[in-house]
Order: structure tokens, then C-alpha cells, then sequence
């Protein structure tokens, strides 16, 4: 909102206030005010001048060459291009030795051989504004020889208010409660608003108006004016409307915005004879029903919306937009002029619905003072009186007042103990205050009961101004906030917090395991980052996604933010592509959330709907490596996945356990575990633990190959994996802190198997065939080769492991060695595997 | 042989062995000289053999002469071996013209450390001020209802500023992702109610939040808030005022001038926007603060009535505080980060400068 400071001025005395000042005194006690801008300014060379003649150039079609008095005793002869030019007007003349605000210097030259002596101005040129297809033209009743500066409203200062910081204050809409709040701020007077009286109106019959739908419209007026001449606004006022960011149109809308832009309150027009039926009612609209509005567009209306009706059908949307049917035009010689009170929920999703909001419609849905219609009406009936809508234009009948409802004062009781409290004063030091404070309040025009307030102790009434009882303050902390904001916040002494020394209540569980996985994470070599919760159509598409549910967003500005991830893998995998080429060696994780919408929540506190959808924490992380490299064996990638997952659980004091896919089939042949689609189907598995009972932490596995071919990382190793925080909270709070291994008394013998057994046999199944050769002397079982060769013979491998064997008795000898060499060998048989580099001795 | 003959055999072999360790110029000469002459086999030590081929009488002398040698012979071993120590040594700190300016590197098998995100240092950084001043951390669903959005915090169905907040709405009614962190504290105070923890409640929530709106360096649909609140009995804009000058003086590691002003947010009454005199410039203006002198730092205000209600305390009773800090603006300034899409752009590129 752009409030001129000259408009101010008019009804509070600035002559002390400097504009930067006004603008720093809002914002410390009112609003945010965004910037001042200075208008108009610079332009002492330019005078107002009066063009005696206008003729053609003799060398240029396009050009005229003028006599302008500017009020020297001679004319200047001054070149114009512009085609608006003309004998008898006011025009802005910068004069032979000024400077405009853009820096030209204005001389004497020739322009296709005529002398140019200054030059007059378009509003460009002046720093006004865009307008630079003619000259400005100024009133016919300008004083020649004065600075234009002179001129009412020419020079002025913008200070541009933040809307957002002033929703909450419908009085705030407009100049005039810009000034009210100035006045209580500097502790000056507020002018009275000008305004006729409206029941000096002539006799006659009042224009008839129903309300219908008097929930929804609280009050309606009319008047009538006739001998309406359809004209310009004075130049001042257009120049107001300017600086306010609107466009002059004609009279009658130029002075409608104005008393918008100066009280707050929108009217409308209407063309008297375009009213079917000579009546208006405010009703509800038909389901179906349409209207044309002023911007040309067929709008369909809705039960919830609310019009102005004449005889026959909807010709106005009510606080929104009038109908082009009723529209005022240049033949319009009477008007019925509208001023009224509509519910602001209503106009607010009317105006949303049709994607029509207007300056009329943000300011109804701050909740108007019904009041306002009064007071705006009057103000426009003064302008008639001062001849704007032509010499004869009158209030031609009594003004129709409709609807039941008034302005109301609302009454809001409190105490000044309370005040103190939240301002954080003792009940001393507020006494001594409170006189100051009552004085705030009256000065806001909230009148205390009782009369001495100030000396009460118990309740006090503050009974509320109509133009801020709409919604505005209606607690006793809204009085505080009243009273705390015009003391100034400058002068709140700060108070430390009291509270008994106690530890902040645990919940800090999951941030500690948190902080353990990325410290991990960390420390392995991934990079942690933060990724969006969105998930791109394109990716979902390539993950192979398309058929899962996600959380949807209706209303993205953006198709690639509408679906809400259900895991954080998919973000990571996303990111594989364009980081791989800037870091070969690529090791990512994120700590994040996913949505499940099939599974919502149930609130206990929210009834009667479900609540949002179960949320998956969970930390993911990806590797991928490009390019040949040493070890770069095909599956490499799985087993450093692999490792780095044992690694990090293994750092938060878990045993993991890795169960590969088919190992989870029930007996009805459904798997009791999955990996996600976009993971190799065999080359994946389930990580668990079982501490105190099995659980599924989460899985890992190398990239699916069609997915990698449409990531476009067909031939590169990507391998993810993605654990539930829940689920490793758990598992944490079961595992315990870490046990002690006691320093064996007895040293351990470390003994070098090789088991020769078909490819189809699992390492893990002759490892279990090791252990279970001896499980109490077996200490640690570690695979350390895999070899396959001619002499073993086709399909078969050979795995070797280092055992260590150890007792709690006694010192292991050669004979515990060949012992358990022999049973390994006999169990190696039965099973039909070989034990090798070993003979029966 | 006599004596005589001896006596001259064992001055030659000592002259030798003096002779030898002369010239020894390091550890394993010397090592080899003393295992010559003076080792169990050495020759010194063998002319003890030769005690026996003497007259009796003679064999005393004999054995005296040959210590005396020989501990001539070790001392001069001693001292030569001191000699070749400090040559060494003196060697050892000779300038053979070593680089020191070739890089550092770690030894094969060393992994690439990786790297915390910025947020994460800060947020963790501001997680650790709070909690020892003791608030508790509390976490809420991203994918939040309307009725923590808005209905709860004092923003009912058809107020403005629920307009002035671009949400991004799901397909489920009454379902959206949340606007800010502020729905923790309603979800918040129920929790402390229900636990039954004393007052007053102090506790932050750090969390991402989204905006429906375009995107520029400045402006991310997704961002990081920290919310806090604190409830408890005659809770005051002084008490808001002291508890914000000391978090701003953990964050930023000194005493910042602030000033409040009037802010307008629903869920608060009154509310503040609290601003820093610019960081930049100290207050005199510049770019980074408009020309102003002053930086919004921290939206905050006392918690509405109804938002207290809401909880499950008793607004009669009950008051308190809360505020909002711009995590994500608060790591870009702290590092200097210039656009604030580098945050969640997942580029190795921006995560390689936190290492
Ligand atoms: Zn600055």
C-alpha cells in the first residue's frame, strides 16, 4: 500500500515530521514500512507555463513551435515533438539553465533550424512516472511562473507499507487511519474528515433497495445523483491516484478510488438507468447464474457468492467487481452510488474463486467498519458539492440506508495487574505508569470505565472504536499490545527467564543416534546432504516408482513438486548422475523423511478425519564409482555397500545381520521382507539385528541395471542402502551398552581352512559348518580367500578361512589342532564338500 | 716367548685398535673394530692365552698390562663411539635442501574423510546452546494437518493469512506440508502436558518447512526453520526480550544491538519482528541491509490466548513466548553462502566445502 505523505499531512500536522521520520515511526510503533520513495523532486527549474501560441515547425511535420509564458515578461520560443501539444494550456516548462532529475541540461539550441529555448515536459521527463507519449498537461488554474513543485500534491514522498504487516488492522486501509495512528503516535490532533451532511439531502423518493441476504450484507446505502456530467478528476487528484499505484479513468472512478485509497472503504457506481426495474437487492446468487463483469468476462456464479440484483439479474458482484451491464459511461447523466458493509469471508473466497481480487476486495476482507460506509459516502457527497462530477451534479433524494446492522463498539474488560505482568513490570513500577497508559488508550479513542481508571485496581471496561471492533481488539492482550507498542518497545527492560535448575525432559534418544550415523557416516567417507522431500515425475518414472502412492500436492506452482518422497534412496539415486563426473569416487547420505499416505495416522486430538500420513525417518546413503579401477571387479560395489553398512551399524553398537532375499520366502511363498524395485533383485539384502528379538533395520543392494540404464549409469557401480531410525532406536535401546570382552588367560591358536564346495553353496553356510564343528572353541571365523582353478574342477570354489581356536582352560596344543582338523574334515564330507591341503594322519 | 716379545705384540695390536676406531666413521665400524680386538674372540682379549706360556712370577704383570690395554682400548672405544653419535646426529640436521613445501597425503588405505552438511553443523550447533540453557528438542511431521497449520495456531478458515502463506496443499483434505515450524507448538505443549513436566515448558524444533512460491537466490520452496516456545507463569515481553539477546549472543558469539518492533503474526499477541543493527555495517547502511542499519533477524511475540488454549494450558493462567529462526538464512550467513538453492541442491561441489 502506498500512503503519499502531503495526504497525511491534510489531516495530521506533518510540518515537524519529515517523511523519513513518519516512515521510521510506523515501523517502530505500527507496521513495516517497505521503502519511501520521493517524487516530484529536483525540479526547481521547471515552471509552470502558459502556452500562448502553437504552430506548425516549418521544417518538421511532426514537431510545433511554441510561445511560452513562464512568467519572465517575455515568451520563450520552445520546439515540441509531443502531439498533444496545444494554444491555452498549463504545461511544465524546464526553462534555459535547469537540470531535470535525469540529469539533461536544458539549453538554447536549434532544432531543424528554429531556436528551442527550454523544453516542455512529458511526465517521464520529470521523474513522475512512465508516461512519455505527450506532454503533461497541468490545470487550466496553475499560477504561470511558479515551480510546478508549488502545485498541490506534485512534489510528495511515497511511503510504501508492507500489506501482510497491516491484515490484521481493517483500519489501516487507508490514508486516513494512517493519520489517526499518527496522531496518537506524536501526541498531535486528527483533522475531521470532510464530509456533506447526508440528511440535508433534498426531499424525494430514496432509491429502492432490499437486503436479502442481511447475514452477509450488514448495511447498504444508496444515493442518488443526478445531473452527473462524466469528465476528468481535477489534476490533483490524479496525481494522488498515481502515487497510489492506480490510473485516473473519469470523475466518478477517480473519485470513488480516492475516498477508497483515503478512508479504506470501496464504493461503486452504478448508471441509474441501467438498473432493470429501478431497484437494486442484495441477495444471494442462483447456483448457475451468470454475470458479465467490467473486465468483460462471463463469471458463473455460486450459492456461496453474494450480488447486487436489479429487477431482472445479478449486475454487480458485492465487494468484489461491478457487472459491465450497469457500468457508468460518458452518457451516464445519474448514478446510483453505493457505499455498504459486506461479509468479508464471502467477498474473500468470491474474489479467490474467480481469481478476481481487486483493491475493493482486499480491503472488504479485513473485516470493514460498517461505519465506513457513512463516512465514505459523505466524503464522495462533498466532492458533488465541490463540482467534481460536473457543475450540476446533486444528491438528488434521500440517501437509502439498508441493512441491520451498525458499527459495533465492542467492549473488552481487563486489568492494569494484567498489563503489568506481560509487560514484565512490578505492580510498583506499573502504578506510576498507568496514568500514561489510560492516556494511549483514549488517545486510540477506547474510553475506560471506570471514569478515573487509572486508579482502579479491579476490572476495567475498555470500550473499542467502531473502526477497530471488527476483529481487531477483542482480548485484554490485545490492549497490552496496544498500550505495550505506543510506550515503545525501546523501553522494555530485559528480564532473564527464571526457572528451576533441572536437565531439559529426555527426547534426545534420536537426535543422539542421529548425530552417532552422520558422525559415522562421516568418518567412512560420505558426504551429508540434504535433499528435497519432492520427487520429480521423471525420476519416479525411472525408479520404477509409478505405480506406488504418494503424498500429492494439489496446488505446486512447480509439476516436479507434487509428489512427496516415501523414502530418502530415491532423492540420493537422483543425485548420482551429474555429481559422478565432478567426484568419481561418489560416497552420499541423507537423514531424512518419507510419507506413507496409505497408512495415515490417527490423532487423537483432531476427530473425525484421518491425520497425516505415517512418517518414515530414516538415514540412506549411496556409493558409485565410475571409471576402471583396480578392484573394480564386477559386484565390488555390492560388497563395499555391504561393508560400509556393517561398518556404520557396527559404530552404533549393533551386530549386523545381512539375510539374503530368498531366505525371507514364507511357506505360502510371499516374502516376509522386500527390497525396493529400483535395487537388483539378487544382488540385495535385508539388514537386520537380534539383540533381544529379530528386527528389519533396512535394506541395501547395487542399483537395478534397467534402472541404471534409465539414470543413464548403465556400465558405472551404484549400490543405496536406507535404514528406519525407528526401527535402529530400538534396536540400540535392546543391544545395550557395549559388554567388555575379558583378556583371554590362555592364548588362542589360529588355524587356516579351505573348503572346496559346488559355487550354488554360500559362504555363510560353510562358515555356519566351521562354527558348528566345535562352537566352543571357534572364537572368530574370517573368510580371507575365494579360488577357483582347473584342478578343483568345474563348478566348484574353494573358500578358506582364518579360525581361531581358544579355550578358557587351557592352552591349546598340535593334538586340539588335528582334532579339530579331523572333525572339520568328517562334517566337509558328510555334506559332500572337501576339506583340502588335509590327510587323515 | 717373553714378556718382552708380548708386551710389544700387545702394544701394536692396542696401537691398531686405536688406530682403527680413529677411523671408524659410524655405528657398524665401530661395532666391527671392538669385536676385533675387543670382543671374547678379539685379539686383545686372546693375548689372555698367551698368560700361559709365562713364568709364574711374570703372569701378574702380564694380566695388569693387558687390563690396562684393554681399558685404554674400551675408553677409546667409548669416546669414538660418542664421536660417531653426535656426527650422526649433526648429520641428521644437515640441510640436504628437504622440501617442506611438497603436499601432505595420507598413506594408502586412508579413506576420503566425508563431510557434515552446513545445516547439520548448525543446527546441531544451536541444538547444544539450547538444550544447555534447558529446553528440549522436540521433532514435528512435515507432512502436517491443517489444524496444526492454521485452525490451532489462532488461524482460522478465511484469514488472511492463510492467503499470505503460499501452502502447498495435498489431495487430502485437510492435509498440507507444513508452512512453518510453529505447529510444534501446540503439538508441543500437549506432549509436555501429558508427561507431566514442570514449567515453565521451554523447547525448540528445529525442521524443514515449504512455500508455494517461485524460487531465487534469496527465496527456496523448502527451508529449514528453528521454532521455539516457552509456556509457564507470568512469562513477559521482558522475560521474550532477555532470553532472545541471549540466544542471539550464542549464535553469533557477541552482543548484538537489537531492537523490536511491531510484527503481525497470528499465533502471537503481541508479535515482534526483532532486528539486528546490521552485521555489515555495524548501523551506518549498506547493501546487505537495504541501507537501513537494521536486520530482521527473529519474528517472535508472546503466545496468543487461544494458541495457549490450544495446548491444553489454561490462558488465565498460563502465558509465554515464542520465536522463529531462519535456520537456512542463519548457514548461509555464517559461511557466506550466496545462494540459498546451493543448500539443498545435493551439488558435491557446495557439500566438498564443508569438509
Ligand atoms: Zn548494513
Amino acid at each position: 500500500m502506498k500512503i503519499p505523505y502531503s495526504w497525511l499531512g491534510e489531516y495530521v500536522d506533518l510540518r515537524e515530521t519529515a517523511p523519513q521520520r513518519v516512515a521510521e515511526l510506523l515501523t517502530l510503533r505500527t507496521c513495516e514500512v517497505d521503502a519511501v520513495h520521493h517524487v516530484g523532486g529536483g525540479l526547481e527549474g521547471v515552471k509552470i507555463g502558459h502556452v500562448v501560441e502553437c504552430g506548425k515547425h516549418p521544417n518538421a511535420d511532426k514537431l510545433s513551435v511554441t510561445k511560452v509564458d513562464v512568467g519572465i515578461g517575455e515568451t520563450l520560443q520552445i520546439v515540441c515533438g509531443a502531439p498533444n501539444v496545444a494554444a491555452g494550456q498549463r504545461v511544465a516548462v524546464a526553462v534555459p539553465g535547469s537540470k531535470l532529475p535525469n540529469g539533461m541540461e536544458i539549453g538554447e539550441r536549434a532544432m531543424r533550424g528554429v531556436t528551442s529555448r527550454g523544453m516542455i515536459c512529458s511526465e517521464r521527463e520529470l521523474g513522475l512516472g512512465d508516461e512519455h507519449d505527450g506532454i503533461l498537461v497541468l490545470e487550466s488554474e496553475a499560477e504561470v511562473g511558479k515551480p510546478v513543485a508549488s502545485l498541490r500534491s506534485f512534489e510528495d514522498w511515497v511511503i510504501e507499507i508492507d500489506n501482510k504487516s497491516v491484515n490484521h488492522r481493517p483500519d489501516l486501509w487507508g490514508v486516513y487511519g494512517f493519520a489517526r495512528e499518527l496522531a496518537c503516535v506524536l501526541g498531535r490532533e486528527l483533522c475531521t474528515l470532510p464530509g456533506a451532511d447526508l440528511s440535508k439531502a433534498p426531499a424525494g423518493e430514496s432509491f429502492p433497495v432490499v437486503v436479502s441476504d442481511d447475514g452477509r450484507c450488514r448495511r447498504y446505502l444508496a444515493g442518488v445523483l443526478a445531473g452527473v456530467q462524466v469528465g476528468a478528476a481535477p489534476a490533483w487528484m490524479r496525481r494522488r491516484l498515481r502515487l497510489c499505484g492506480a490510473r485516473a479513468i473519469s470523475n466518478i472512478v477517480d473519485v470513488t478510488n480516492y475516498v477508497m485509497f483515503e478512508i479504506g472503504q470501496p464504493t461503486h457506481a452504478f448508471d441509474r438507468a441501467k438498473l432493470r426495474g429501478g431497484r437494486i437487492d442484495v441477495r444471494t446468487a442462483r447456483d448457475g447464474e451468470t454475470l458479465v463483469t467490467l473486465d468483460g468476462q462471463t463469471r458463473k456464479l455460486l450459492s456461496s457468492d453474494l450480488v447486487i440484483a436489479d429487477g431482472e439479474g445479478a449486475t454487480g458482484l458485492a465487494g468484489v467487481m461491478g457487472g459491465a451491464m450497469s457500468e457508468v459511461s460518458e452518457a451516464t447523466s445519474e448514478i446510483v452510488l453505493e457505499s455498504a458493509s459486506f461479509d468479508a469471508a464471502t467477498v474473500r473466497r468470491t474474489a479467490a474463486r474467480l481469481g478476481l481480487r481487486s483493491e475493493a476486495s482486499a480491503r472488504f476482507e479485513k473485516s470493514l467498519d460498517p461505519e465506513g460506509a457513512d463516512a465514505a459516502l459523505s466524503r464522495i457527497v462533498a466532492f458533488v458539492e465541490q463540482g467534481l462530477f460536473g457543475s450540476a451534479a446533486r444528491l438528488a433524494a434521500p440517501v437509502t440506508m439498508a441493512g441491520k446492522g451498525r458499527g459495533i463498539r465492542r467492549k473488552v474488560i481487563f486489568t492494569w495487574r494484567g498489563v503489568e505482568e506481560r509487560l514484565g513490570l512490578t505492580a510498583e513500577e506499573g502504578r506510576s505508569e498507568r496514568a500514561s497508559w489510560a492516556s494511549i488508550l483514549s488517545r486510540l479513542g477506547i474510553v475506560l470505565e471506570p471514569a478515573a481508571a487509572q486508579s482502579a485496581e479491579g476490572e476495567i471496561t475498555a470500550t473499542i472504536p467502531t473502526y477497530r471492533s471488527t476483529k481487531d481488539l477483542t482480548e485484554p492482550i490485545d490492549l497490552v499490545e496496544e498500550i505495550a507498542r505506543l510506550r515503545g518497545y525501546e523501553n522494555v527492560v530485559p528480564r532473564p527467564l527464571a526457572a528451576p535448575v533441572l536437565p531439559p525432559p529426555s527426547q534426545g534418544a534420536r537426535r543422539a543416534l542421529v548425530r552417532r550415523v552422520e558422525d559415522r557416516l562421516a568418518a567412512l567417507g560420505f558426504r551429508g546432504l540434504e535433499s528435497y522431500s519432492f520427487l520429480p515425475d521423471a525420476l519416479i518414472e525411472k525408479l520404477g516408482l509409478s505405480s506406488r502412492s504418494f503424498v500429492t500436492v494439489k496446488n505446486s506452482i512447480v509439476v516436479d513438486q507434487s509428489r512427496v518422497r516415501r523414502a530418502v534412496l530415491p532423492s540420493l539415486l537422483g543425485l548420482v548422475e551429474r555429481n559422478l563426473a565432478l567426484e568419481p569416487d561418489l560416497r552420499l547420505f541423507e537423514v531424512g523423511k518419507g510419507y506413507l499416505p496409505e497408512r495415515p495416522r490417527q490423532d487423537p486430538w483432531v476427530g473425525g478425519q484421518p491425520g497425516e500420513p505415517l512418517e518414515v525417518h530414516s538415514v540412506a546413503g549411496v556409493l558409485a564409482r565410475s571409471g576402471p579401477q583396480s578392484d573394480h571387479f564386477d559386484g565390488a560395489i555390492f560388497y563395499e555397500a555391504k561393508g560400509f553398512v556393517g561398518s556404520l551399524l557396527d559404530g552404533l553398537d549393533l551386530r549386523a545381520e545381512f539375510v539374503p532375499l530368498d531366505r525371507l520366502v514364507r511357506p505360502d511363498g510371499t516374502f516376509a521382507a522386500k527390497v525396493p524395485a529400483y535395487l537388483h533383485p539378487k544382488r540385495s539384502m535385508i539388514v537386520g539385528v537380534s539383540h533381544k528379538a529379530p528386527r528389519i533395520l533396512g535394506y541395501f543392494g547395487e542399483l537395478h541395471p534397467e534402472v541404471a540404464e534409465r539414470l543413464g549409469l548403465l556400465g558405472i557401480s551404484v549400490a543405496g542402502f536406507e535404514l528406519d531410525l525407528d526401527a535402529m532406536e530400538v534396536a540400540c535401546g535392546e543391544a545395550g551398552a557395549r559388554r567388555f570382552t575379558p583378556i583371554p588367560k590362555f592364548p588362542g591358536i589360529t588355524v587356516d581352512v579351505a573348503l572346496a564346495a559346488p559355487e550354488s553353496v554360500r559362504a555363510d553356510e560353510l562358515e555356519a559348518l566351521v562354527r558348528a564343528t566345535d562352537a566352543k572353541l571357534c572364537r572368530s571365523i574370517a573368510l580371507f580367500d575365494v579360488y577357483r582353478s582347473a584342478e578343483l574342477g568345474a563348478g566348484l570354489r574353494s573358500v578358506a578361512f582364518h579360525v581361531e581356536l581358544r579355550s578358557d582352560e587351557r592352552t591349546l596344543g598340535d593334538a586340539d589342532e588335528s582334532s579339530f582338523l579331523k572333525a572339520l574334515a568328517g562334517r566337509a564330507e558328510q555334506a559332500g564338500f572337501t576339506l583340502r591341503g588335509w590327510s587323515a594322519k | 716367548m717373553d714378556i718382552v716379545a708380548i708386551q710389544a705384540e700387545l702394544n701394536a695390536l692396542e696401537a691398531d685398535c686405536l688406530r682403527e676406531l680413529e677411523a671408524a666413521t659410524d655405528a657398524a665400524q665401530l661395532d666391527a673394530v671392538e669385536r676385533k680386538y675387543l670382543g671374547k674372540q678379539g685379539s686383545i682379549k686372546a693375548m689372555l692365552s698367551r698368560l700361559g706360556q709365562l713364568p709364574k712370577e711374570q703372569r701378574a704383570e702380564l694380566g695388569k698390562l693387558l687390563n690396562q690395554s684393554s681399558a685404554r682400548a674400551e675408553a677409546a672405544a667409548a669416546a669414538a663411539r660418542d664421536r660417531v653419535k653426535k656426527g650422526a646426529l649433526a648429520a641428521a640436521l644437515e640441510d640436504k635442501g628437504f622440501d617442506v613445501t611438497l603436499p601432505g597425503r595420507l598413506p594408502a588405505g586412508v579413506l576420503r574423510p566425508g563431510s557434515l552438511h552446513p545445516l547439520t553443523r548448525v543446527r546441531r550447533e544451536l541444538e547444544d546452546l539450547f538444550t544447555s540453557m534447558g529446553y528440549a528438542v522436540l521433532d514435528g511431521p512435515e507432512v502436517e494437518l491443517e489444524h496444526y497449520n492454521f485452525d490451532d495456531l489462532n488461524t482460522p478458515p478465511d484469514h488472511p493469512a492463510r492467503e499470505s502463506q503460499d501452502t502447498f496443499w495435498t489431495t487430502t483434505p485437510g492435509i498440507c506440508l507444513r508452512s512453518h515450524t510453529s505447529p510444534v507448538q501446540v503439538r508441543g505443549m500437549r506432549w509436555w502436558r501429558k508427561q507431566g513436566f514442570e514449567l515453565p515448558m521451554r523447547a525448540i524444533a528445529p525442521g524443514r518447512v515449504f512455500r508455494n512460491e517461485t524460487v531465487d537466490a534469496s527465496h527456496e520452496h523448502t527451508f529449514h526453520q528453528l521454532e521455539g516456545i516457552v509456556v509457564g507463569e507470568g512469562i513477559s515481553i521482558a522475560h521474550l526480550l532477555h532470553s532472545m539477546k541471549t540466544l542471539l549472543r550464542g549464535v553469533f558469539g557477541r552482543e548484538l544491538t537489537v531492537r523490536l518492533r511491531p510484527g503481525f503474526f497470528p499465533f502471537v499477541e503481541p508479535g515482534f519482528e526483532l532486528d539486528a543493527q546490521c552485521l555489515h555495517c555495524g548501523g551506518k547502511g549498506c547493501a546487505f541491509c537495504k541501507h537501513s542499519g537494521w536486520v530482521e533477524l527473529l519474528p517472535c511475540g508472546l503466545v496468543h490466548p487461544h494458541v495457549i488454549a490450544a495446548g491444553g494450558f489454561d490462558p488465565g493462567k498460563h502465558t509465554g513466548f515464542a520465536f522463529g529462526l531462519g535456520l537456512s538464512r542463519l548457514v548461509c550467513l555464517r559461511h557466506g553462502i550466496d545462494d540459498v538453492r546451493h543448500l539443498l541442491s545435493g551439488d558435491v561441489r557446495v557439500l566438498g566445502s564443508f569438509v
